[in-house]
């Protein structure tokens, strides 16, 4: 087994042919980070929010190590890396939704006021309904 | 402007290249890199669909539980933290033996793709017994969404059981899409290890083939690495 990483010039094309050793580390490297995640997680940081921050941290470096050398972008052509790139500039933007449900409470509707589990939106309406479907309604939740 | 290939020819000018000559090269490409650069990229916008997709639900997963907050932390402690630990050990693992499958397919190295193949199958199907008995467990104890949830309350460990119904309802949608993608996984290299069984060209001759189901394995490894943290190791709030 080749310890070095080498180009497949063989067969003619140009593709990147990883070290096996590069991998294995890459390997370890995950199965460490996936005992910080455990290991994070039992610690009070004192704030439930610093915790999470820290988990989703941990995994997006797991999730680098993965895409980076398992998923072989580190050799990739430019192109492929604005593909790649675009997929999870797009998913982080999918989050600015977030930006309506959290500034519900500041709308002045009736039923999108700050309720007492903390958030504010259309899902603080009163549930189990009072009321049984009316006809001709749409029958959504009731708003409490 | 670069005058178009064609088999056997060089456009004028130039020295031979072999890429122009690799034996998977398609008519339609100039060259062999060109043509698996193709191939990367068309896999890449799949998995980005994809990457919205798990995205949408990991949006709906973070507004519910900043809303429920505490009740969620009560609900989540009916997991198994370490049958957990195991499957993402296990998916990890997984991931480095389909890289290594997808090294050997470039040196021609029939044996050892089959190998790490095989191993890597073992680890999908260990993973979705794991993720049988966790499911069995659930249903056991009546915290399947629907009619019946939260019928033995002792399980909800004091969470109301409306929200806790609703982390139930994203816990199963979300581990159970990412577990049919493990099941399509599974059929996938099936087919794959076939073709190398066989010594198919298409396989034998072009180490892409193998190189895309990697890719789509490394992606189902990827959204368990952040349903993990999310879904079992939720601080005490």
């Amino acid at each position: 087994m080749a310890e070095h990483a080498t180009h497949s010039h063989a067969g003619g094309d140009h593709s990147h042919i990883p070290s096996g050793i590069k991998l294995f580390r890459n390997m370890i490297i995950l199965m460490v980070l996936l005992v910080v995640t455990w290991w994070a997680s039992t610690i009070d940081f004192g704030n439930v929010t610093i915790n999470n921050i820290i988990a989703l941290i941990i995994a997006t470096i797991k999730a680098g190590f993965v895409i980076w050398t398992f998923m072989g972008v580190v050799h990739a052509t430019k192109l492929t890396r604005v593909w790649v790139a675009t997929g999870f500039i797009g998913m982080v933007l999918i989050f600015g939704i977030l930006g309506d449900y959290f500034t519900r409470q500041y709308e002045p509707v009736a039923g999108w006021e700050k309720g007492p589990n903390g958030g504010a939106s259309a899902l603080q309406r009163e549930w189990p309904p009072s009321k049984p479907p009316q006809p001709g309604n749409n029958n959504f939740r009731p708003r409490g | 402007m670069a005058a178009i290939a064609h088999e056997g020819m060089e456009p004028e000018g130039q020295a031979y290249n072999p890429a122009r000559h690799h034996e998977a090269l398609h008519h339609q490409f100039e060259d062999i890199d060109q043509q698996n650069e193709s191939y990367l990229v068309g896999m890449w916008t799949f998995l980005v669909t994809e990457v919205m997709f798990f995205g949408a639900l990991f949006l709906i997963y973070t507004l519910y539980r900043s809303m429920y907050l505490k009740d969620w932390f009560l609900a989540h402690e009916a997991l198994s933290i370490p049958m957990g630990m195991v499957n993402t050990f296990v998916l990890l693992f997984s991931s480095w033996t389909v890289a290594m499958a997808v090294r050997a397919a470039q040196l021609h190295d029939r044996k050892q793709v089959l190998m790490y193949l095989s191993i890597t199958q073992l680890c999908a199907m260990a993973f979705m017994v794991i993720k049988a008995f966790e499911y069995t467990e659930k249903f056991n104890h009546h915290l399947i969404p629907g009619p019946g949830f939260g019928s033995h309350p002792e399980y909800l460990h004091g969470a109301n059981p409306n929200f806790a119904q609703l982390y139930f309802g994203l816990y199963f949608t979300m581990t159970g899409v990412h577990g049919i993608h493990v099941l399509v996984g599974i059929i996938v290299i099936a087919y794959l290890m076939a073709k190398w069984i066989r010594n198919s060209p298409m396989v034998t001759k072009d180490y892409i083939p193998t190189e895309m189901v990697g890719l789509y394995w490394h992606f189902v490894d990827l959204v368990w690495i952040f349903l993990f943290p999310l879904m079992y190791l939720m601080p005490k709030p």
